[in-house]
């Protein structure tokens, strides 16, 4: 069962080849740093003093990772489940899979691990361009020295792995859309109604619920601090969202009556 | 284990808009070449799906090698290769990374996608993308992805869809050779009998989802020799049928004239010569032989 989901799953990753999702993440992670970066040169004078500045690195971390954690990183989510679904429904390919001797789990389970493989190089990817953006300015700026500190790897990654465990539910619920209805734009349009939905009730007590809301949360709680009563740790409910939303998610994929 | 590939016993399959097949039966003998001949919309693709587990069977029976697919779903499909409908090709990659896809899937040794692309001829294609191929390249490149797992039963869906002549001829000697070389069964749906006439063994005729003729080619080219007619005009046809009876042929006066089934040359001159001793006088023997096409119009009611 092992040996056949790498298979599968390796069969997957060719297949995003030469697709849009590479240069998705890819433009995802650069476009915030690539923003901060270009603004360094707005106030050239000022740098000197941002630079030696003990906090530099919380601060360029906090002001990256605003714009991702609300918008940026649950609209790419969106965006690659319906990519890689859309591969298969563009090329005909659905039936082609279900008609080779492969379980439905693992061709199931391989496509969601391609899709969580491509939201964690996001993520990496956005760490190391935060990264970039903030050492950049001291190598090419006369007169800019090197950060006063260094960069807090450790606790990047670990804030990383927590804003990644906050887009599992996203990932699950659009994949589980994408398989129902088999287009790009209305699982895609759906994902944007309720993250929209989750922006608007921000202040509301029961956000959490709406999962499309969790990374916002969590960039909110540990970056300023506005921790909110929750029936369990946020990753927990991601986490629990996550499941809830796989296992229905194959259900619906393997009771389905077509199946190509 | 039946003496059967592939067979289907009482299919009978509704969609919403209503029913699409009424109990089927189709059995496709070991190391045959059979032709699904139906127009367009009988029920070909819907039984084909079904045949391959895409389609959630609702009535009536079906086993491939002898075993049904809810129960033995992953050892069948190793041994079936397919394409149903629209070649399943990856537009964005190469004929290569298409087959490697696919590989992995059914892991097989690398050296076969060498092979398949020779078998279909797609070896010089190199870095030039699915999507520019032609509709015929891309039918070739589902056929070898179909091939690629060595199966010994094909299910193909209108494989010759979108061909010029000469691909269609190239089609039908790739699986003419498939069959005899490797003896892999085949099993090709198409809407035009000439296509595959010359290719099948054996062939079922499916019309609005009712099986109309199932048997071997022979069967269906004795059906011809049937359906086809001698006619006979004398100065008088009364006695001309008489004399014909008495000769032990199966003779009908029809508006006038005189048939019968269509008689060789040999039997044609020996009822000239009866038809002179009788003393008629013998205006026209002609003989109106149907092609096969005609039969199958005939089989599924006249053209669409």
């Amino acid at each position: 069962m092992i040996a056949t989901f790498v298979r599968v799953a390796s069969s997957e990753w060719l297949k995003r080849r030469r697709s849009l999702t590479t240069w998705l993440v890819t433009g995802a992670a650069a476009f915030v740093p690539s923003i901060v970066f270009l603004s360094r040169f707005r106030r050239l004078d000022a740098l000197p003093a941002i630079y030696q500045d003990p906090e530099f690195w919380p601060r360029l971390w906090v002001q990256s990772w605003e714009a991702m954690a609300l918008m940026i990183l649950p609209l790419t989510c969106m965006l690659l489940v319906s990519l890689i679904t859309q591969i298969e429904d563009r090329n005909n390919g659905w039936k082609q899979m279900h008609a080779t001797p492969v379980p439905l789990a693992s061709i199931f389970l391989a496509k969601l691990a391609v899709m969580l493989a491509l939201v964690a190089e996001l993520v990496v990817l956005f760490t190391a361009a935060v990264y970039l953006a903030g050492v950049l300015p001291a190598l090419v700026i006369p007169g800019v020295p090197a950060p006063a500190r260094p960069f807090p790897l450790a606790h990047a990654l670990a804030r990383a792995a927590a804003f990644l465990a906050d887009s599992l539910p996203i990932v699950s619920l659009q994949y589980l859309l994408a398989l129902r209805f088999r287009t790009f734009l209305a699982p895609l349009a759906i994902g944007m109604a309720l993250w929209i939905l989750s922006i608007g009730t921000i202040s509301w007590q029961y956000n959490y619920l709406i999962p499309y809301s969790h990374a916002g949360l969590d960039y909110l709680a540990v970056e300023y601090h506005r921790v909110r009563p929750l029936p369990a740790s946020l990753p927990a409910i991601a986490g629990a969202c996550f499941l809830v939303f796989t296992v229905a998610g194959y259900v619906m994929y393997a009771r389905r009556r077509d199946k190509g | 284990m039946t003496g059967h590939a592939v067979d289907i016993r009482g299919l009978t399959h509704h969609f919403a808009a209503g029913p699409a097949l009424r109990g089927v039966d189709l059995a496709v003998p070991h190391g045959a070449i059979y032709g699904f001949l139906g127009p367009n919309g009988a029920g070909k693709t819907t039984t084909l799906r079904l045949l391959l587990g895409l389609l959630r069977r609702q009535h009536g029976t079906i086993e491939l090698f002898g075993q049904t697919l809810e129960r033995h779903r992953i050892a069948i499909l190793r041994r079936v290769g397919s394409s149903i409908e629209t070649p399943s090709v990856y537009g964005h990659l190469t004929a290569v990374e298409n087959l490697e896809i696919w590989r992995r899937m059914f892991h097989c040794p690398r050296r076969r996608i060498a092979d398949v692309l020779a078998i279909v001829d797609l070896t010089g294609t190199g870095s030039k993308r699915a999507d520019q191929f032609s509709l015929g390249m891309k039918q070739r490149l589902a056929i070898a992805v179909a091939l690629l797992h060595e199966p010994s039963l094909l299910i193909l869906d209108e494989p010759t869809n979108g061909l010029d002549p000469h691909g269609i001829l190239e089609m039908r000697r790739l699986l003419g050779a498939l069959n005899r070389e490797q003896g892999v069964t085949i099993l090709v749906s198409s809407h035009i009998l000439s296509e595959i006439e010359r290719l099948v063994t054996h062939v079922g005729v499916i019309h609005r989802g009712t099986m109309r003729f199932e048997g071997t080619l022979d069967a269906l080219r004795a059906r011809q020799a049937f359906a086809s007619i001698t006619t006979v005009d004398t100065d008088d046809n009364g006695r001309a049928a008489e004399l014909g009876r008495r000769a032990g042929l199966d003779v009908r006066l029809d508006a006038g004239k005189v048939t019968m089934p269509a008689l060789s040359r040999e039997e044609a001159g020996r009822l000239t010569a009866t038809l002179s001793a009788g003393g008629l006088t013998l205006y026209e023997i002609a003989t109106a032989r149907r092609d096969l096409e005609q039969i199958f119009l005939d089989l599924i009611g006249g053209a669409e």
